[in-house]
């Protein structure tokens, strides 16, 4: 068992402190004693400042310069997303109907249904487990999940399963999850 | 004008314009879709539209518009 042992010392500044300086272990006559630095200007709070005004003064400036670093990077993250979500949604506009289009807005998903096949699927604005197959009466019968494997915007995701949807529903059959 | 629309997943879409009769640009989007496709993208052409797509596994000099989609997966 090895437990801390406590002692009084004298720093620099004349103050008297008590660290925790050496181990004890129990049970045997050891005793192992090291020098210890100690933060001596913290014993004196209530009496003397803890930093100087001057040291203060760099702290704030410090922290301040930090924030508006923390803030610049998170504005510049916003720019950056926006302008990704900008481009990604004139492609998927690109590919839809106005009446698609104008179905997404509203509602934050659109509607289509395959030459092929005739079935009619829902695409909701998500990554994952967001299409459905619909029946005639536009109830759902099952619910499909496949998606780009990159991690692209949620509008690139919904433009590539539209065209796999639309012109590779084979393809679809074999590599989504239905539930 | 045609154009490659590639899905990127860390510059967002990118877009590749090429004029059938430069060869420069014919040559430059040729490159991007063959490297793309050995990177598992599959991709479309569309009509200017975005309608009668198809899959290819070829750059189609004259496509209006070929649009790379990463490789997909089941979630």
């Amino acid at each position: 068992m090895v437990q801390y042992g406590s002692t009084t010392s004298t720093v620099s500044s004349g103050t008297s402190v008590t660290t925790w300086n050496y181990w004890i272990t129990a049970g045997t006559t050891t005793t192992t004693t090291a020098t210890s630095s100690v933060w001596h200007i913290w014993t004196t709070c209530g009496t003397t400042p803890i930093l100087s005004e001057k040291e203060l003064l760099e702290a704030q400036r410090v922290i301040a310069a930090q924030e508006r670093e923390a803030a610049a990077r998170q504005e510049q993250e916003r720019a950056v997303h926006a302008e990704r979500e900008k481009k990604a949604r004139l492609l998927l506009k690109e590919l839809l109907t106005e009446q698609q289009n104008k179905q997404l807005d509203d509602n934050g998903f659109f509607e289509l249904t395959t030459v092929n096949s005739g079935n009619r699927y829902r695409v909701w604005r998500e990554r994952s487990r967001n299409i459905e197959l619909l029946d005639k009466e536009g109830k759902r019968v099952n619910r499909l999940c496949f998606h780009p494997k990159d991690y692209v915007h949620d509008y690139d995701t919904m433009a590539a399963q539209k065209l796999m949807l639309e012109y590779d529903e084979e393809e679809v059959k074999k590599v989504a999850n239905y539930s | 004008m045609s154009e490659l629309r590639i899905m990127d997943k860390d510059a967002g879409d990118l877009k590749v314009i090429w004029d059938k009769d430069n060869a420069d640009e014919v040559e430059a989007a040729r490159s991007q879709f063959d490297a793309l496709l050995k990177k598992n993208f599959i991709a479309y052409t569309v009509d200017a539209k975005g309608e009668k797509g198809k899959i290819t596994k070829k750059f189609d000099v004259s496509a209006e518009k070929i649009i790379l989609i990463p490789e997909i997966m089941g979630g």
